[in-house]
């Protein structure tokens, strides 16, 4: 090639005008779907929600939906009120712990049978208050949910420890094995928990069992695929001195890949009980048990003072648990 | 507690048969130069042989194949007068390997690599929970300590111990199943030259203990002529020299080592 002056060199462009047509493309494509996702009523809507914080603008009414919402979530619902005459066999000598009586007048309205109209009466009517009654309800609603999480995640272990093994291109016994053990994680994979939730409240009916298999199978998916790679990214030099003295699979697997690959095996199944512990929350809202199932119900009965509290335990247990599990893998890796 | 027996189960020198026999082993990968062109040669049983060749010479190829590990692209190789090729499994049992770097299993004990020997004869139960039976865990021991290591040694992970350590580990696992015929591949390729003198005598001691014999293959010309009986030259796959220590000749030594390989990839690229 000749060469030419630096003067007369020319030096290729950072941006050229295709770059700059794109980039047109992408932003007015984004802009569309902005419109129709409803991004700017969103902006417009926080813009104001800012305006009337700072007071520069009157908030529109006091009956705002959102506002009654924040306010009754407070206080937060710890104790628990129950009419005893709604309690079955109730025996005013035999109250729970820390439990006390309350009667208070309360008025009622009924259909009077001898005048066929409606009369307001004041009666007399006895509750049973529990200090902690609620909060000890929901305490045990989010142990259920740790149940869950950890059977579901140990179900998810033992599924996924021989799909690993037919999903690893080194020790799969057929093309054939590995084909249909990698497609079958993937399907496990891709299906999400809600949506096998669903299914499986319809087979198994509401409760843990239809959420820790929900939970379980799409751990499994998760599990087998970095199990399975795990596998095959081990050290070779192990597996050939075992295959060299004339070992099997299952020889070569237990005393060459399984020591190596334990603490990454270790580290990921610590994330998934993390997962399935978030996740059985949510997949409670489907009727899979545990604490989503309680929230979702006094989140339909407007009760936000017990759906408070329910967050607020919900939250500290992920934190708790998330300390637990960081401790853990510190002391495995 | 009684000391177990560390003789070899058979006496291969009854049968009058050659411990290793190759004859015109051949070995192509996909493409180049083979990595074996035509080699033969047959080891008396008690000798001690090494292997001596540059890197990429087809040392490692040769001892693959002996263990059943790669197949021959034509030729044959037989141990005891059977092809490993045929009755792999069965003839693995009765062969030791060192290997380079010795191999261990990291994370297991170095008196669990040892006992990862049995594991091909052992129930998978056995092998699941890694429980030999008293007989083979005393055998462990008592290897463990011929060739060096303390009983705290032997409950370590094998990856606290030292590359000498190590590659005396890998001696011992290589023994633990009464070998006939022991394969070195490079076993002290990783080690500073006064430990690799010492895994190399303690290899030839062991090895004379119980009977087996040994082919070793190594890149160093010096431990070559002190430890082997015989020595067998390889060359871009070829045999270029056999006979004992004392006769290689300086030129068949330049010829070996030499940079000037016509059928190796990298000079093409040079060129």
């Amino acid at each position: 090639m000749e060469k030419s002056a630096p003067a007369a060199w020319q030096l290729k462009p950072v941006f050229n005008a295709r770059a700059v047509a794109l980039t047109c493309l992408a932003l007015m494509l984004l802009a569309v779907s902005a419109h129709r996702m409803q991004l700017d009523e969103m902006v417009s809507r926080m813009g104001s929600l800012i305006l009337e914080t700072v007071g520069a603008r009157e908030a529109p009414s006091p009956e705002g939906q959102d506002e009654s919402v924040l306010e009754s979530m407070f206080p937060l619902a710890i104790s628990e009120r129950t009419p005893v005459d709604r309690i079955a066999q109730f025996d005013p000598d035999d109250l729970p712990l820390f439990a006390h009586l309350e009667t208070v007048p309360v008025e009622q309205t009924a259909l009077d049978p001898d005048t066929l109209e409606m009369t307001t009466r004041t009666i007399e009517k006895t509750f049973l208050v529990e200090p902690g009654g609620y909060l000890f309800l929901v305490i045990t609603k989010i142990i259920e949910t740790i149940e869950i999480a950890i059977w579901a995640s140990l179900l998810a272990v033992m599924m996924s420890l021989p799909l690993a093994w037919l999903g690893a291109r080194n020790y799969s016994p057929h093309w054939l094995t590995y084909a249909a053990a990698r497609t079958g994680v993937s399907f496990l994979r891709a299906v999400p928990e809600l949506i096998s939730a669903l299914f499986l409240v319809l087979i198994f009916g509401f409760g843990p069992v239809a959420g820790i298999l929900a939970l379980a199978l799409h751990g499994a998916g998760f599990l087998a695929k970095f199990y399975a790679e795990d596998i095959e990214a081990a050290d070779n030099r192990p597996q050939e001195a075992l295959r060299a003295m004339g070992a099997g699979d299952f020889a070569t697997l237990r005393l060459a890949v399984l020591p190596q690959v334990l603490p990454s095996y270790a580290a990921l199944t610590l994330y998934i009980l993390d997962r399935n512990v978030r996740m059985a929350t949510v997949i409670g809202l489907v009727g899979a048990g545990g604490i989503g199932q309680e929230l979702k119900g006094r989140f339909d009965m407007f009760q936000y003072d017990r759906v408070a509290t329910i967050l607020l335990v919900i939250f500290v247990t992920v934190l708790l648990l998330d300390q637990l599990a960081a401790h853990v893998r510190r002391k495995l890796i | 507690m009684k000391t177990p027996s560390l003789k070899p189960s058979e006496a291969p020198e009854m049968t009058g048969q050659p411990a290793l026999e190759v004859r015109h082993a051949t070995k192509r990968f996909d493409d180049g130069p083979p990595a074996l062109d035509d080699v033969s040669f047959s080891l008396k049983p008690g000798q001690f042989t090494v292997l001596l060749g540059p890197s990429g010479s087809g040392k490692s190829t040769l001892l693959r194949a002996a263990v059943g590990l790669v197949s021959l692209s034509s030729g044959d190789i037989q141990v005891h007068g059977k092809s490993p090729a045929r009755s792999r499994r069965q003839l693995q049992q009765t062969i030791g390997m060192v290997h380079q770097d010795a191999a261990l299993s990291d994370r297991l004990t170095t008196a669990q690599n040892v006992l990862s020997a049995m594991a091909p004869s052992a129930g998978w139960l056995r092998v699941l929970f890694q429980a030999y039976p008293p007989a083979q865990q005393a055998k462990a021991c008592a290897l463990l300590a011929r060739v060096g290591l303390s009983q705290d040694q032997a409950n370590r992970r094998a990856r606290e111990l030292s590359g000498g350590q190590r590659q005396r580990v890998g001696i011992a696992r290589a023994l633990m199943n009464d070998p006939s015929l022991i394969l070195a591949d490079e076993p002290v390729a990783s080690l500073d030259p006064a430990t690799a003198r010492t895994v190399m005598s303690l290899l030839r001691e062991t090895a004379r203990e119980h009977g087996a014999t040994v082919l070793c293959s190594l890149h160093q010309i010096d431990l070559a002529c002190e430890f082997a009986d015989r020595v067998i030259a390889l060359k871009a796959g070829r045999l270029v020299f056999d006979g004992e220590g004392r006769d290689l000749s300086p030129k068949t030594l330049a010829r070996l080592f030499d940079h000037d390989r016509p059928h190796h990839p990298f000079d093409l690229v040079e060129a």
